[in-house]
This record gives C-alpha cells, sequence and structure tokens, in this order.
C-alpha cells in the first residue's frame, strides 16, 4: 500500500476499532503462557517508561500473549484517566531525556536553517487520530456520587461530539456484581433505570454507569459515574 | 465484623479503610472491561489486601496517592487474568476443533465465541506480518496513537504510520481469507 488516500485510512482505521473489541475478550482464550513480564512492566511499558528496545521486546512478547495484551491496554486506560488530556501534537509526559535533548538540537538546526523554514516546521502537522489519544470528555450533569430518587433513576449526560449513539451499563458492584440495566444505541444522552430494577437495594446503595459514545469518525469515549440510590 | 477472615480497624482506621475500599473500587470499575466486570468484586479485594498489607510493614506512615492506588488495581487486574487464563486452559475447543464459548456471564454467548475466534485469527495473522509491521499494528490495537507509538517503539513518525497502515492492511487481508470479517 503505497499512498493510501484519507478515506482508506479512515477504514483502516474503523476496522482497527472494530478488532480492539475482539482483543478484549481474545484475553479469555487459552495460551501457554511463559515467561510473562510482571504487572509492573506491562505499567511501565504502558507509561512510556521503558526504553525502545525493552519496549520492542515487550510488543513482541503481547503479540502471542493475549492476557498480557489485556493487562496493558488496561494500565493504559488506567494512565488515561491519571492524567488529563494532553495534545496530539506534543510529547507526553515522562519523555526520556535524550530525546528531549534531542528535540532541543533538531529546534536548534531549524533556527540555523532560517526563519522562514523554522517557523514552516514549527506548524502543527495533522496526525492521525486514533483511539487512546486525547479522548472526549463525557460531561454528566449530576456530581459523582450525587442521590437519585428510586423513582426518577435518570442519569444525563453530554457530549460536545458528532455521536452516533450510546452503550449504558448499569451494575452495582457490592455485595455482589449484578447488572441493573443496559441500553445499547441510544440516541439520546440520557437513560431512565425502571424502578423494579431497583428493587431490594437499600437507600444509599452506590450505583455505577459506564457510558460509552460511539462517534460518527468512528472513536469512542467511555467514562463511569456513580450515583446513589435514593427512597 | 470480618472480611475474607481479616480484622478490621475500628473508628478512624475503619473510615481510612472504607475511604480506601471505595478509591479502588472506583480505580477497577472506571477500566474494567465488561468480560471482566462479574470479577471486581475479587480484584478489589485483592488490590485491598496489597494496600493494607504496605501499610501495615511502613506501620501505617504510607500514603497513597491516586496513582499508585491505581497501579496496585491495575496488578490485581492482572492476576486475575491471568487466573481465567489458567482456569480455561483446557476447554476452548470442542471435539470439532471448534471453539467453545467461554463463561464469561456479562457477554453472550455467540460474542464471545467469535471474539475468540476473531482473536486467533488476529494472532495468527499477526505472526504472518513482517515484524516492524507486527509491531507497529499491534501498538495499534493496544490503543496507542502513531506518535506515542512511535515514540515508544523510537521510530519516526512518519515510518510509523507507514507501518501501522500497512500492517492494518495485510492484516485485513489475511483476516478476510480465513472468513473472518470483523
Amino acid at each position: 500500500m503505497t499512498g493510501s488516500s484519507c478515506s482508506d485510512r479512515h477504514e483502516l482505521d474503523d476496522f482497527a476499532d472494530r478488532l480492539q473489541e475482539s482483543c478484549g475478550l481474545w484475553a479469555l482464550a487459552a495460551t501457554e503462557p511463559h515467561d510473562c513480564p510482571s504487572s509492573q512492566r506491562l505499567w511501565e511499558a504502558a507509561a512510556g517508561e521503558l526504553p525502545p528496545a525493552k519496549t520492542v521486546r515487550l510488543i513482541d512478547h503481547l503479540a502471542q500473549c493475549p492476557q498480557c495484551a489485556s493487562g496493558y491496554r488496561l494500565a493504559l486506560g488506567m494512565q488515561s484517566q491519571l492524567q488529563p488530556p494532553r495534545p496530539q501534537v506534543t510529547s507526553p509526559a515522562g519523555t526520556p531525556v535524550w530525546r528531549q535533548w534531542m528535540a532541543l538540537a533538531a529546534a536548534l538546526v531549524l533556527v540555523a536553517l532560517g526563519l522562514v523554514i523554522w517557523q514552516n516546521a514549527l506548524q502543527p502537522h495533522p496526525t492521525p487520530a486514533m483511539r487512546g489519544g486525547t479522548q472526549p470528555e463525557i460531561k454528566f450533569s449530576a456530581p459523582q456520587d450525587a442521590a437519585l430518587p428510586a423513582q426518577d433513576f435518570t442519569l444525563q449526560w453530554n457530549l460536545e461530539e458528532d455521536v452516533l449513539s450510546y452503550d449504558v451499563d448499569v451494575y452495582v458492584a457490592s455485595p455482589d456484581l449484578r447488572i441493573l440495566d443496559r441500553a445499547r444505541g441510544l440516541e439520546e444522552p440520557s437513560l431512565t433505570v425502571a424502578p423494579s430494577s431497583l428493587q431490594g437495594l437499600p437507600e444509599g446503595t452506590v450505583i455505577y454507569w459506564k457510558v460509552e459514545a460511539i462517534m460518527a469518525d468512528g472513536q469512542r469515549a467511555t467514562s463511569t459515574r456513580s450515583t446513589r440510590l435514593q427512597r | 465484623m470480618t472480611d475474607s477472615g481479616r480484622r478490621i480497624p475500628r473508628d478512624k482506621e475503619a473510615e481510612e479503610y472504607a475511604e480506601l475500599r471505595e478509591s479502588l473500587r472506583r480505580a477497577v470499575l472506571r477500566v474494567c472491561p465488561t468480560w471482566l466486570l462479574d470479577k471486581s468484586d475479587d480484584i478489589i479485594q485483592g488490590a485491598l489486601m496489597r494496600v493494607m498489607d504496605i501499610q501495615r510493614r511502613s506501620e501505617g506512615k504510607r500514603e497513597f496517592n491516586p496513582s499508585y492506588l491505581s497501579k496496585v488495581a491495575h496488578s490485581a487486574m492482572v492476576d486475575q487474568i491471568r487466573k481465567l487464563r489458567r482456569r480455561h486452559e483446557v476447554p476452548l475447543e470442542n471435539e470439532e476443533g471448534t471453539a467453545m464459548p467461554l463463561p464469561a456471564p456479562a457477554v453472550s454467548p455467540e460474542r464471545s465465541t467469535r471474539s475468540v475466534e476473531i482473536g486467533r485469527g488476529i494472532q495468527e495473522c499477526l505472526k504472518q506480518l513482517i515484524r516492524p509491521r507486527r509491531r507497529a499494528v499491534l501498538m495499534r490495537l493496544l490503543g496507542h496513537t502513531v506518535p506515542e507509538a512511535a515514540e515508544r517503539l523510537g521510530w519516526d513518525v512518519k515510518r510509523t504510520e507507514n507501518l501501522v497502515y500497512r500492517g492494518l492492511e495485510n492484516l485485513r487481508e489475511c483476516l478476510k481469507s480465513k472468513g473472518l470479517e470483523p
């Protein structure tokens, strides 16, 4: 494939996104584990804290080990929750020092080449948007742990993007995990859980809402909110 | 009151314990994939026990920031995934060699079976890719952007971009040849 067009790339991005979903469940497949890296190593690699040679070795292992690949994806997901969104063109936090020096040296060379070229070089070049980069933020109408009445247990949210649909899972995690409601392909950013689904749950029960937005460009954004049940 | 045979500290400590548990629960549930949700209580408990153990060894002097708690929660999740692997080592195929659905309560058997088939297809097709494309495609499937993949692998962005898309195209053709079209 030489010089593939934007539409080709768009299609390939969609294809990769669909594969990512399968990759999650793929982790349940049995493999013959050997020399699996520690969870600490997976965490460091996902955070970009390993030198390239070690990352390459780890990636070669992940190609054969769906469980470790899943652990890596989880680390990436957790780290993105911890960090504020970052612009796609700049280097993320944790960039090795030698890379920063190289970037500085490159900038100085550009200065020497002249102002025009330098200015041109500083223009941000478009990079393909992929899942795992800056994720659009889902904003919820209710604050974290807000109380919602059982008779009108409705959660609303908002996302300033071109959204096709939303998938929502509503569940309690304690004392036992139980799915209370599940909606797929919602067009409106709102879901009401029927009072019958909340029967037997005591006042103050923490209920989790996992909202996944599927956007027109194929990207997805996920966020979880907890609310408390009010009787 | 006991929790998995452990004595829960009282008063202020009990309050801190509850807060800690809640923080860990949030860290886990925020990213827990659907197929692992039914194990989330075990994961939270495993993470909590680790934190309590560290706390005890430091005689209560250790403070836990959200980043550290996430790391502990991640470690507990990886352990749980590896436990699932051990549990499912044998029964993945029936006598005809067809992939069997796996016991993942939050996922339909059809979706589970299909995903395992596709997952295996991905694994086989990745093996056929030339090494740099394989690495680039895997970074993409793991959730990295092209610049992130380039940085982690020590490549330049343009090269990485080419490898990702050429590799994805190869992967798509390979899966198609196996009758797999996700």
